[in-house]
């Protein structure tokens, strides 16, 4: 046989040979019919079945439509708090700004016995719960303006910062042991004060107090050490850390 | 059948007409056995297998997707009740047999009439031959004159899908049928 193309394998297919189907054929398929049939497919169903619709039609999808909206929702709740900013750039953005020297050394002047007790009685009045609470004139407590608040205590930037001018001394501290490098009196008179945050209310600034506490935050959580904020001429943030060690001063 | 009729018998039937499941029957079992007549090679088992898609039909109408017409459905069940008849052990229907019922008795066949069910025979079984996917194309583009649109929804494929299987299927064809030629 010689190679048969498409068109006659197509034309050998066509071909009818086939003969009728016996006579009663149709009768015996009928008569199997089952009495009770049941029609799948969607559009099969009677007119009349088609045209109610069912109790349930409008609810699931409004369901689906609510639960997708909540699982949305979650999903974008946890992503930002898994991928949210971290406290490491909380952090640097709490520092945005401020100058931070490593291992000061604070030096603290002998003071009178006078003027000691004034300092304590200041000391005990230092965190009044209201503005109206506050001291007066709180510089006068320590008896020195605010422009002589540089005069007792100086910071002297050991490694890489250069001497500042000092106006405004705040000092606050987390020292666990802080008997070991000068006297608790003294501690307080100078505001570091082991365990919570001591300020010193002498010529303290409401406006930049905030400030401050953010920037000595960071650094605070550094047990054994001393943090001491203070404020350069331009009011600009100045943030140290010493060791208690390194506190000087008249035992 | 018109698939907007087809579409009425079968609400009609799910409404729980019988009357309209004998007209799909008057409408239908002359292809399918047609069908099963071209793939068996015998009418009187094309017959029982007839018989037997329709009770198969029945059995699984509530399954009827109705993505294809209601025929090309009966036309995949009355292949598959072919297939599941010869793979039997009991099966009638040899494969490799020349069977003369295509031929009239009591009349002396004519040469043409026997090169014609010679040649019917020899293709028969190379369709049965075929790849499944392209054994049932074949055969319901052909033997149940199935449009080429309704085997590719029946299938789930696009028209040229279809297409391509038949010229697939052309090409075996030919190979087969040039290796059995004497």
């Amino acid at each position: 046989m010689k190679k048969l193309t498409d068109r006659e394998i197509e034309r050998l297919l066509s071909a009818r040979g086939t003969s009728e189907p016996p006579g009663g054929l149709a009768q015996r398929i009928k008569a199997e019919i089952p009495e009770v049939l049941q029609v799948g497919g969607t559009g099969l169903e009677p007119e009349n079945v088609r045209a109610m619709p069912a109790r349930s039609a409008g609810f699931r999808p409004l369901w689906l439509i609510a639960a997708s909206l909540l699982v949305v929702i979650g999903a974008g709740f946890m992503a930002v708090r898994l991928l949210g900013p971290s406290e490491d750039l909380a952090r640097q953005i709490a520092l945005a700004g401020v100058t931070v020297i490593e291992d000061v050394v604070v030096t603290v002047p002998e003071r009178g016995a006078a003027e000691k007790e004034k300092l304590g009685s200041a000391m005990t009045v230092a965190k009044p719960a209201t503005k109206a609470e506050r001291p007066a004139t709180p510089s006068k407590a320590h008896g020195i303006s605010k422009n002589q608040s540089a005069a007792p205590g100086k910071i002297q930037p050991t490694v890489k910062g250069q001497p500042r001018e000092i106006r405004t001394v705040v000092a606050a501290g987390a020292v666990k042991e802080p008997a070991a490098a000068m006297p608790q009196s003294r501690m307080v008179e100078e505001g570091a004060l082991a365990g919570n945050t001591a300020v010193s209310n002498k010529a303290r600034s409401v406006a930049v107090a905030d400030t401050m506490g953010q920037a000595a935050a960071p650094l605070s959580a550094a047990a054994g050490s001393i943090v001491v904020v203070v404020q350069d001429t331009v009011r600009k943030p100045v943030v140290g850390r010493c060791s208690s060690s390194a506190v000087t001063g008249p035992t | 059948m018109e698939p907007a009729e087809e579409r009425f018998l079968l609400a009609s039937v799910a409404g729980g007409d019988r009357e309209a499941a004998e007209v799909l029957v008057d409408r239908t079992y002359r292809r399918v056995f047609a069908l099963l007549c071209r793939l068996a090679g015998d009418p009187d088992v094309a017959a029982d297998l007839t018989q037997e898609t329709y009770r198969r039909a029945w059995a699984a109408l509530a399954s009827f997707d109705g993505r294809s017409q209601f025929s090309t459905w009966l036309y995949r069940i009355a292949t598959n009740a072919f297939l599941n008849h010869v793979r039997r052990p009991h099966a009638v229907v040899p494969l490799d047999e020349e069977h003369g019922s295509t031929l009239r008795d009591g009349n002396p066949p004519q040469d043409e009439e026997v090169i014609a069910a010679q040649t019917r025979e020899r293709l028969r079984k190379a369709v049965l031959g075929l790849p499944e996917e392209l054994r049932f194309t074949v055969a319901a583009r052909y033997w149940a004159e199935t449009p080429v649109a309704e085997i590719a929804r029946a299938e789930g494929i696009s028209e040229v899908a279809i297409r391509k299987r038949l010229k697939r299927a052309y090409r075996l064809l030919a190979v087969v049928l040039e290796e059995v030629a004497p």
